[in-house]
């Protein structure tokens, strides 16, 4: 079972980061964008069990039958997402009557004057360098001054981008999204005066007019959420946003070719964590591909910690701080070559910390793979 | 999660200042505005705030209602969740009949989609004049604010158009949105004259340009003159503007135990949550925003609830999205 939640805000939308928010220090909230994974799958969760009729508490035990029917569907409060399988958060727009998705911007894209080119690993430097592992240089022949770019692509962009043509169009995060600072105060009740040291500013998302969240979900039907529209509490401050379920759209992005072509480079759509940092502890890629391949080269831009809160009701009460933890950021690419025959496992790219539920269960690591040449 | 959402319309009754605590423009204190379009609107967390000062008394069923404390927010949260409140209708001054109550497609749009959602029939179709047709304003038969054909709004005349939808609105506004009891019959029988749907521009331009907006200074005590520096201007939302919010409640989030007794025996405890607010608020004025010890923010609530489960609608309407 497989189809597409496309979700709206209702009005406006907070993603909190981590940043300490606290009254009379730390008086300003920012917000993410797009949210995590982390957010979108609690949203979902919490909705199918609403709509399940088992009360929070026996889903909890698990003491009934119904509560361990729904832990087999979403998992356990502590640490499985049971039968879900989600992919994205990613962008989509209405544009004539159809969604159109947008993902974010893989990072071998640099702007060369005023238009776009691809990065690609050099054959052999003629220098020496302290990059790990012997690892190539991204590089473009050119005198011309190259620029970082950054934004978001639409699928069919993403498409012919993984056949290695440079995308024709970049679009900046301020045409889906424009961020609405708001103060707010508390009101000292008795006095009717503003309250000392209780003035805040928070960062708001308000999504431009027809843009939304897309993710691709797998193991619930609609029957499980409550129906085929619906309505959602997202971010922060309890704020309501609209689902519709939404047949899954054809498959613009090309599924990977297998075997894979002897160059082939992974980019990230979502952020994606690794025991080594940046890579699997000890470059271990075999665990996402049969047949063994080498990694040559990646661009990966600064890292994106991603923390959270606990909800469940044993943890909350005591430290309810998910540990912080540095993700390679959406847009990463890594290149890699293969001597024979090499395919993609069908994993995300991906792993996860031990004692915590499957991350690519939830959306992280969801990657393309396109093809390179050397520079 | 929401399982009902009702929808909250605040009509104001005096000049009503909802304060964005900036200002780059010439008005030094403007008010709270949506970023995206420009409309006014009063930030969920003032109207929140100022709903569960209302209700206070139970403090049991407030905390349920609206989370605990700050010092004590990570307890739970609370199982209502507050829209901004949008701009519906809004009063402009007119040549003919005074003023003229002013919307747009827009607005009608993505009120009908909420309105839809929180359970309220509603039998009208959102219209508008075409996006091209930048002159022309939507009115009811007999409208009582257009003269030899036009409707002169400001120093902005507009072609009226009559169309048979607009009286349906404003029927469905008289009886559902706008404040009930004798001291509104008049207001309530007048909106059908007063209706005027414009284009989006021109809606845009007049909430953004037509505020109020008020001077006020400081008198020295003494030399009964205007304090050095003590001149400053505030925007408000006019009196006689209609706006609307939408409620969204969640079961509580309380454990059985810990609900009060009537509602531990209830077999819909949302309808409970939405119950407590109603009888809070519905017919009350409240008074929203700042400078209440001047008069202003009085606003006369009507509590509307829909039948049955929330069901958001199709979100491909046209406009209507934030």
């Amino acid at each position: 079972m497989s189809f597409a939640l496309v979700i709206q805000p209702h009005d406006v939308l907070l993603f909190r980061d981590g940043k300490p928010f606290s009254a009379g220090t730390d008086i300003r909230a920012r917000s993410l964008f797009p949210p995590t994974p982390f957010t979108i799958q609690g949203a979902i969760r919490a909705r199918v069990l609403f709509s399940s009729g088992v009360s929070p508490a026996a889903y909890v035990s698990g003491k009934t039958q119904e509560a361990q029917k729904l832990q087999e569907l979403i998992g356990t409060p502590k640490d499985s997402y049971g039968k879900l399988q989600l992919w994205g958060p990613f962008l989509a727009n209405q544009e004539n009557d159809r969604w159109v998705r947008y993902f974010p911007l893989p990072a071998d894209i640099v702007r060369l004057s005023g238009s776009y080119a691809l990065l690609q690993p050099l054959k052999k430097s003629p220098w020496q360098s302290n990059l790990p592992a012997g690892l190539q240089t991204p590089w473009l022949r050119t005198p011309e001054r190259l620029e970082e770019v950054r934004g978001w692509i639409s699928e069919d962009e993403l498409g012919r981008y993984l056949g290695g043509v440079a995308p024709g169009k970049v679009y900046d995060e301020s045409e889906f999204v424009e961020r609405e600072h708001r103060f707010g105060i508390a009101i000292e009740r008795a006095r009717r005066t503003v309250r000392e040291s209780y003035l805040y500013l928070a960062e708001f998302l308000r999504l431009k007019e027809g843009v939304a969240f897309w993710v691709d979900v797998e193991g619930i039907s609609e029957t499980d959420l409550g129906g085929k529209t619906g309505l959602l509490q997202l971010g922060g401050e309890a704020r309501a946003a609209y689902y519709e379920v939404q047949q899954a759209a054809p498959d613009l992005i090309p599924t990977p070719p297998n075997p894979l072509p002897d160059r082939f480079k992974v980019v990230l759509l979502t952020p994606a964590w690794f025991s080594g940092g940046w890579q699997p502890q000890g470059g271990n890629w075999g665990q996402f591909f049969y047949g063994s391949v080498r990694l040559v080269s990646a661009i990966i831009p600064r890292y994106q910690p991603i923390g959270g809160a606990y909800v469940d009701d044993r943890r909350r009460r005591g430290a309810f701080q998910k540990p912080m933890r540095r993700f390679v950021p959406a847009g990463s690419v890594y290149f890699f070559e293969h001597d024979g025959t090499a395919s993609w496992t069908g994993r995300p790219f991906t792993e996860t910390p031990s004692g915590e539920g499957n991350y690519g269960q939830i959306g992280f690591g969801a990657c393309a793979i396109g093809k390179w040449n050397y520079a | 999660m929401f399982d009902r959402a009702a929808i909250l319309f605040l009509y104001t009754e005096t000049p009503l200042h909802a304060g964005s605590g900036t200002s780059l423009g010439i008005v030094d204190l403007p008010i709270q505005r949506e970023r995206t379009t420009g409309y006014p609107m009063i930030q969920a967390s003032g109207l929140k705030g100022c709903l569960r000062d209302v209700a206070a008394g139970d403090t049991q069923k407030v905390e349920i209602v609206f989370g605990p404390e700050t010092q004590r927010a990570s307890d739970h949260a609370g199982a209502l969740s507050v829209g901004d409140a949008r701009v519906l209708l809004f009063p402009v001054r007119s040549l003919a009949g005074v003023f003229a109550w002013v919307t747009s497609q827009n607005v009608l749009a993505r009120f009908k989609r909420e309105a839809e959602m929180a359970g309220l029939q509603v039998n009208w179709e959102p219209i508008g004049p075409a996006p091209t047709d930048d002159g022309t304003a939507f009115v009811a038969n007999g409208s009582g604010v257009v003269a030899n054909g036009r409707v002169v709004l400001e120093e902005f005349a507009f072609t009226a158009q009559e169309n048979n939808t607009v009286a349906d609105i404003a029927k469905w506004f008289q009886d559902k949105a706008m404040p009930q009891g004798d001291e509104y019959t008049y207001w309530r029988e007048s909106l059908e004259k007063r209706l005027v749907i414009l284009p989006e521009n021109a809606f845009r331009d007049f909430v953004q340009l037509s505020t109020e907006v008020i001077a006020r200074v400081r008198i020295d005590d003494t030399k009964k003159t205007v304090e050095r520096g003590a001149l400053w201007t505030e925007e408000h939302l006019p009196s006689e503007t209609l706006l609307y919010a939408t409620l969204f409640a969640s079961k509580p989030r309380v454990k059985d135990d810990e609900l009060p007794d009537d509602w531990k025996q209830a077999n819909d405890r949302v309808e409970k949550i939405l119950e407590f607010v109603r009888e809070a608020v519905d017919g009350k004025r409240l008074q929203l925003g700042g400078d209440a010890t001047v008069g202003r923010g009085i606003v006369k609530v009507r509590f509307v609830e829909g039948q049955g489960q929330a069901q958001a609608t199709s979100g491909t309407q046209t406009g209507g999205q934030p």
